[in-house]
């Protein structure tokens, strides 16, 4: 015997759904975005901030879900998601500015282009992941993030 | 003839609007029916006097006779005072209608597959004695019994041919019943039903090859009763979240968009910005966006419309499901109303089992009291109709006992709450069996308390749903599942501020307290009220009388699946398996593998199935990822009728909701 209740919805996502959903969505939105700069300014610096964000993303994910298991709900806030954006973006851009990362000196990088591009990337994947993903992807949700289903 | 009557056993089984399934066994010999305590069944309804009709069994001869009740015996929709019952009659007592039933004793005898001289396949009970000559011929039972049994009316399943595990649908229809055949067949008609149709629909099956078996016009019949005695009317929001949309498998745009895309266009843009602060902060900085009933039910309307369900779902109870002779699963329904007796069957190679609550349960205690003092009005279960008490306290003020500390005792005590404003005289003891001293933990979190209320913005924490918690729930063996679900679950209430404001309140003005002890009888008072006897937990065990207006249960207890008659046959019939909490036990897409038949399969989903798979079946997500789970299974099963709903097809799916149009 238990008693009745009720339901809820977003992604309450998983590790291997946010490793899952972060690279299906750098390698097409995020990629989309990273082009469209690269052509437009004419340097490929972009393309390699672009796989640094996949890169550190997998350690962030990482970090993630070990706050995730101090929420009973075990979920993440739309709040959450906002933030996360702000300390990776500052994050990436402190290691570039403080020449740590190979591949990518930091004069290649002014912080107003990087702002613009990083941003753009970050907004357009967060306002994507808010609803329209489902509509290709309705069990996307189902699956804790994954874009391959089963657990 | 009458050797044949008298191994029969005959049942009263009908349906309720609230309870569901009403089955009475009769035993041989005198019968009442009515709210005495002396009653075979006792039945919540105010129209039912005490003691309301009389009905005799001797041998095979039923009948019934009115006992000057107050609001009268009807017999296939004339009132009689005295009549023999023949089986299929209808008898109705307060707006409750009962179908007579008869069914051979020893149902459990083997069975056995034989071809006639037409060559039409049948299934037959071996006989009893295996010595006997295996007469078969025209009725199922010969063989068995000397005398042939009375030919059935047409178009009518006779009972004996229940009694076996295979049936032939061809036979069904050599004496007149419709059996239809499609491709997938629901029973249940409720929510659950309706979100697994909506996905068949947008994957690409045609309304005509589903056909769903249900009592109620709209999908949200049965809930809609429910949430409305409960006390959450249109306007009222509901326990689930912005994106747990039974209209749309997509959950987009979800209900909170919707909301604030309403707001705006209605120009009230403080709203639009509230409900988008909501979702963005929710539940860290604000608490939980829910939506209103009643825009689920327009939403659900809206949907129901566009998918053709008017045309998908078929009047009637599903009586028993049976494997057919054609090797497909068979569901026998009765479309009978007063006046005429009538069954049909529905044969599919895909069965969709969603019938919600098997019943509704008191508190034992609470129950005992009212079965030993015949009174309904003072001690209530919150999912019944209970509105003469909030009426009563309008009037007269006076003091509310509540049992259970979840949410249906929250919206109960905002109602009571409401009510005040008529009446200030109105008080509130909450009956708690001990006190409440931390939060579940699981893992390193902890779920939060406050005046003895613990929260959790749904009935299960979120990553139940779709989360980390759904798969470890899904890897979990039976015992794990048990011990997962204890740990997740238990009684809490969303954290709404104005509930706890509301309670805050009472505490501080003293019309709302708090009381602990494991009660250990109810009684009547003289002037018309009730008493609580407790063994007080606190107080070192002294006893406390507690004397209130009313007692409300709260709980919400539902009872296990053999108080449905049909899941009852079917548990029985086939031996199936039931998991760790008592339930059907299905497989992690929700198959009752137990009723695979050639290939055909049976799935199931909501509260009957809850200790399988997923925690959350009993909610609109949970149905709709039951579904999904179901529908895959299907797809995998006959991959030429079901599409994969994902990328480019979804999205052109997607779009023709978003424009209204048919899938
Ligand atoms: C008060 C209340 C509030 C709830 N609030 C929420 C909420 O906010 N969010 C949420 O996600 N969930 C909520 N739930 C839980 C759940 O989503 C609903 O109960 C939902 O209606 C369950 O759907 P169902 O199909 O399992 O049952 P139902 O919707 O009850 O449908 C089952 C149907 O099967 C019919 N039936 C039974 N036996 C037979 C038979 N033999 N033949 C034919 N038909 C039969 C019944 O008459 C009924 O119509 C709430 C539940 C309750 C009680």
């Amino acid at each position: 015997m238990v008693a009745l209740g009720a339901g809820e919805g977003t992604v309450t996502p998983t590790l291997v759904g946010r490793w899952q959903t972060r690279l299906a969505l750098l390698a097409t939105i995020g990629l989309l975005i990273t082009v469209i700069f690269v052509l437009g300014l004419r340097s490929d610096v972009f393309l390699r901030v672009l796989v640094y964000v996949a890169v550190f993303g997998f350690v962030w994910d990482v970090i993630y879900i070990l706050i995730q298991r101090f929420r009973w709900d075990r979920d993440w806030p739309a709040a959450f998601q906002v933030l996360n954006g702000i300390t990776e973006g500052v994050f990436l851009y402190a290691v570039i500015a403080l020449g740590l990362l190979p591949f990518l000196p930091a004069r290649d990088v002014a912080p107003g282009v990087f702002l613009a591009h990083y941003g753009l990337v970050w907004l357009a994947i967060f306002l994507w992941t808010q609803g329209p993903m489902r509509a290709f992807f309705p069990f996307w949700r189902f699956h804790g993030g994954r874009i391959t289903p089963r657990t | 003839m009458a050797e044949l009557k008298a191994t029969t056993r005959y049942r009263l089984h009908g349906m309720h609007h609230v309870t569901g399934e009403v089955d009475v066994v009769l035993e041989q010999g005198e019968n009442l029916l009515g709210r005495d305590p002396a009653a075979v069944a006792t039945f919540d309804d105010p129209q039912v006097s005490r003691r309301h009709a009389l009905i005799t069994v001797r041998g095979g001869v039923v009948e019934v006779r009115d006992l000057d009740s107050a609001n009268g015996t009807y017999v296939n929709g004339e009132r009689v005072m005295a009549a023999e019952l023949r089986e299929g009659d209808r008898l109705r007592i307060g707006d409750l209608t009962l179908e007579l039933i008869g069914r051979l004793l020893g149902d459990r005898r083997q069975t056995q597959i034989v071809t006639s001289a037409d060559g039409a396949v049948m299934v037959v009970p071996l006989p009893r004695d295996p010595n006997a000559t295996r007469v078969v011929d025209d009725g199922v039972s010969a063989g068995v019994v000397a005398a042939p049994p009375p030919a059935p009316a047409r178009g009518v399943v006779p009972d004996e041919w229940l009694d076996s595990d295979v049936i032939s649908e061809e036979r069904l229809r050599s004496i007149g019943v419709d059996v239809q055949t499609c491709g997938f067949a629901g029973i249940g008609g409720g929510m659950g039903s309706f979100v697994w149709a909506d996905l068949l629909r947008v994957s690409g099956v045609p309304a005509e090859a589903i056909a769903v078996i249900g009592n109620e016009e709209r999908p949200y019949g049965r809930y809609e009763r429910l949430c409305r005695n409960s006390q959450i009317p249109p306007h009222e929001r509901l326990r689930s979240n912005s994106d747990s949309c039974p209209d749309n498998v997509w959950g987009f745009p979800a209900y909170a968009p919707r909301e604030i895309w309403r707001a705006i266009r209605g120009g009230d843009l403080r709203l639009a910005g509230r409900l988008l602060w909501q979702i963005f902060g929710e539940p860290a900085l604000v608490q939980t966006y829910t939506p209103r009933s009643g825009d689920v039910f327009r939403a659900v309307d809206r949907e129901a419309a566009r998918i053709g369900w008017p045309a998908i779902v078929r009047f009637g109870r599903a009586r028993a499901i049976r494997r057919s002779a054609e090797g497909r699963l068979l569901v026998i329904a009765s479309a009978s109303d007063e006046q005429h007796r009538r069954h049909y069957a529905i044969s599919a190679p895909f069965i969709h089992l969603a019938v919600g609550y098997p019943s509704l349960q008191l508190l034992p205690d609470l129950a005992e009291y009212r079965e030993a003092f015949d009174d309904r009005t003072r001690v209530v279960n919150a999912y019944e109709q209970h509105d003469h008490i909030y009426e009563q306290l309008r009037a007269k003020g006076g003091t509310v006992v509540l049992r259970g500390r979840g949410i249906v005792a929250s919206r109960i005590i905002q109602k009571l709450y409401e009510e005040r404003h008529n009446n200030p005289k109105i008080a509130i003891v909450h009956l708690h069996r001990s006190r409440l001293t931390g939060g579940h933990t699981y893992g390193s979190s902890k779920r939060e308390v406050d005046a003895e209320f613990e929260f959790q913005p749904f009935n299960w924490p979120k990553g139940c749903w779709t989360g980390e918690q759904r798969a470890t729930m899904e890897r979990a063996d039976p015992e794990e599942r048990k011990q997962l679900l204890e740990a997740w679950g238990g009684t809490t209430t969303a954290d709404r501020r104005d509930w706890r404001r509301m309670v805050q309140e009472g505490l501080r003005e003293g019309w709302y307290r708090s009381e602990y002890g494991v009660v250990k009888e109810l009684a009547p008072t003289p002037d018309g009220r009730v008493t609580s006897r407790i063994s007080n937990t606190l107080a070192g065990g002294g006893t406390l009388e507690l004397v209130a207006d009313f007692v409300i249960d709260c709980t919400g207890l539902i009872a296990s699946p053999e108080r449905s008659p049909l899941l009852h046959d079917l548990i029985d019939r086939y031996a199936l398996t039931r998991n760790a909490l008592g339930r059907l036990q299905v497989a992690n897409d929700f198959e009752v593998t137990g009723m695979r038949h050639g290939s055909a399969r049976m799935y199931a989903s909501g509260a009957i199935t809850l200790g399988g798979p997923h925690a959350a079946v009993d909610s609109f997500l949970g149905l709709q990822y039951a579904a999904y789970r179901a529908v895959e299974g299907m797809r995998l099963a006959d991959p030429a009728r079901i599409r994969t709903l994902n990328g480019w097809y979804s999205f052109v799916q997607w779009s023709r909701w978003a424009r209204g149009k048919a899938p």
